[in-house]
């Protein structure tokens, strides 16, 4: 196991931040990203500045493999405050540092890149 | 006991060797140090001595004759020899081949090997339970048949096949039935005369003894069984398989397997108790728990349970260093492969990347089991709050 997982992605794996605790809000967006049939799924719960283009705050739940529980939770402390523009140019290159990413598990910043792409084609309307 | 700060729940991946075992081998690395082929001086005579010790303790587990067994490195070397000794022995007789689809991987691999020279393999599939079916079994087998092998009991569900029905069955059709006996050996009674059993593959660290060192039974009458050996040099163990033999590992199979039989029926049913308990602890706190495979016919000591939702890697990775189990056999967790035991059984790769496999074994402990179930239970839960997916379950939106 050790090698597989950085200490940084085990700590979010094992201590997820900003779970999403069902509570609505105005405005909240949800969106959704994984591959559903493989049982990987992240759901962002997202309150943005729409004027500014930037987001407020983030929760998450996700399910399936350790790194998209704990990448899951890393992106929810990684956005606020961010514009959505600057979030998809530098996400997958900050996730991949933050949080020592193998190859194997870009495949879930990519995910959340597409998400981030919507939600900044949503915005623009 | 605990390991470190570990529960050792994954006995069918190895077992620690017994003291008593420990004990045993100790003399055979210095104090006596002969090579048991030795013939010229009282060293290699104790060492031979010894050597053919274990070979009566060997045999008597499986209800052989001593002349009957041959020493090898493993049950993998075992099965190597049994099959391909067997395919280049008798290929004048047949290049046919009839295994089952949750056979482990060192019949599945070498059946593949010989698939890609010149022989045919024909694979029966089990069904939800991980049984087969006894007519299509009879129905695979051919008039080119030389070998049908069958395990005895499953390392990952622990089922157990009905060896003395495919023993007749192989007799009947006038074929050979090479049984893979690595995780069945020390829990089942094992007879080969009356199981109809013509080869048999065990392995010394499933038993409680040391790594590296096994067996395979090769019957020597009625009818005579011939292999074409994979090792030369020497002509050790009867020319069936060559080789300066490993004295103290030897020795501590013997003992191990002695051990093992003196002991088997008190320790299956405290196994099976404790594996009742973990079952039902889980069940208890815990929705969408599933045990995979027939619950009937199965080893006391293993259950393979689904945990509906949450993914076994995970939650293996949540459990950390406090327990160890396993998420199919010990050679597939290295490539992540869903296992193909639980596919042929009829899972979904998500269903099969969902499961779990809990092995108890002698050191395991009540105690231990109260705790892997309080920590199972919290782990599973703390998943599925974060879960989507389990939220949509629950909401009736997903089976
Ligand atoms: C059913 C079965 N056969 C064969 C083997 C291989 O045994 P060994 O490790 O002795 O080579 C194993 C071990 O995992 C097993 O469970």
């Amino acid at each position: 196991m050790k090698g597989r997982y950085s200490p940084e992605l085990l700590n979010h794996f094992h201590l997820p931040r900003n779970p999403w605790d069902g509570k609505q809000h105005p405005g909240l967006r949800i969106l959704e990203c994984g591959e559903p049939e493989k049982g990987e799924i992240i759901v962002l719960y997202l309150l943005a500045d729409d004027q500014r283009g930037t987001i407020k705050r983030c929760w998450f739940r996700a399910a399936g493999s350790v790194e998209t529980i704990g990448i899951g939770s890393w992106v929810t402390t990684y956005v606020p405050g961010k514009r959505v523009r600057e979030i998809l140019e530098n996400l997958e290159g900050d996730a991949r540092s933050a949080l020592g990413l193998t190859p194997n598990q870009w495949r879930v910043t990519k995910w959340l890149a597409r998400l981030f792409d919507k939600l900044d084609e949503e915005m623009q309307i | 006991m605990k390991f470190g700060q570990t529960i050792y729940l994954d006995y069918n991946a190895t077992t620690p060797v017994d003291p008593r075992v420990i004990e045993s081998i100790q003399p055979w690395f210095f104090e006596k140090p002969g090579n048991a082929a030795s013939r010229s001086h009282a060293m290699g005579w104790m060492a031979e001595e010894a050597v053919e010790q274990a070979r009566a303790q060997t045999a008597a587990a499986i209800g052989a004759k001593p002349g009957e067994i041959v020493f090898t490195s493993g049950a993998t070397e075992a099965v190597n020899l049994a099959i391909k000794g067997i395919g280049a022995r008798y290929a004048r007789k047949g290049r046919h081949f009839v295994i089952v689809a949750t056979e482990h991987q060192a019949v599945l691999d070498t059946c593949t090997y010989l698939a890609k020279h010149g022989f045919e393999v024909t694979v029966v599939d089990v069904n939800a339970e991980g049984h087969i079916d006894i007519e299509e079994l009879a129905a695979a087998i051919r008039e080119d048949t030389v070998l049908v092998s069958v395990m005895m009991a499953n390392n990952e569900t622990g089922v157990i096949h009905p060896v003395e029905k495919i023993g007749d069955l192989c007799a009947e059709r006038n074929t050979l039935f090479f049984c893979d006996a690595t995780q069945a050996a020390g829990k089942v009674p094992i007879d080969v005369e009356s199981m109809g059993i013509h080869l048999l593959a065990l392995s010394a660290h499933k038993v409680y003894g040391p790594k590296g060192v096994g067996a395979l039974y090769v019957r020597q009458s009625a009818p005579r069984v011939q292999l074409t050996p994979l090792f030369h040099g020497g002509g050790h163990e009867g020319d069936m398989r060559s080789g300066t033999l490993n004295v103290p590992a030897i020795v501590g199979l013997g003992c191990a397997l002695e051990i093992t039989a003196a002991e088997r029926d008190r320790e299956n049913k405290r196994l099976a108790g404790m594996r009742d308990r973990l079952e039902a602890g889980l069940r208890e706190h815990l929705e969408g728990v599933y045990v995979n495979g027939d619950t009937e016919n199965r080893l006391p000591h293993v259950t393979n349970l689904r945990f509906l939702h949450v993914q076994g890697d995970t939650l293996m990775t949540r459990m950390g260093s406090s327990v160890a189990v396993s998420s199919g056999s010990a050679c597939a967790s290295a490539l992540a492969e869903p296992s193909h035991v639980l596919l042929s059984m009829g899972l979904s790769e998500r269903e099969a990347r969902s499961s779990i496999r809990f092995s108890l074994g002698r050191f395991t402990e009540p105690d231990e089991i109260e705790e892997v179930i309080r920590l199972v239970v919290r782990e599973v839960e703390a998943l599925r709050d974060v879960s989507p997916v389990w939220e949509m379950y629950k909401a009736g939106m997903l089976d």
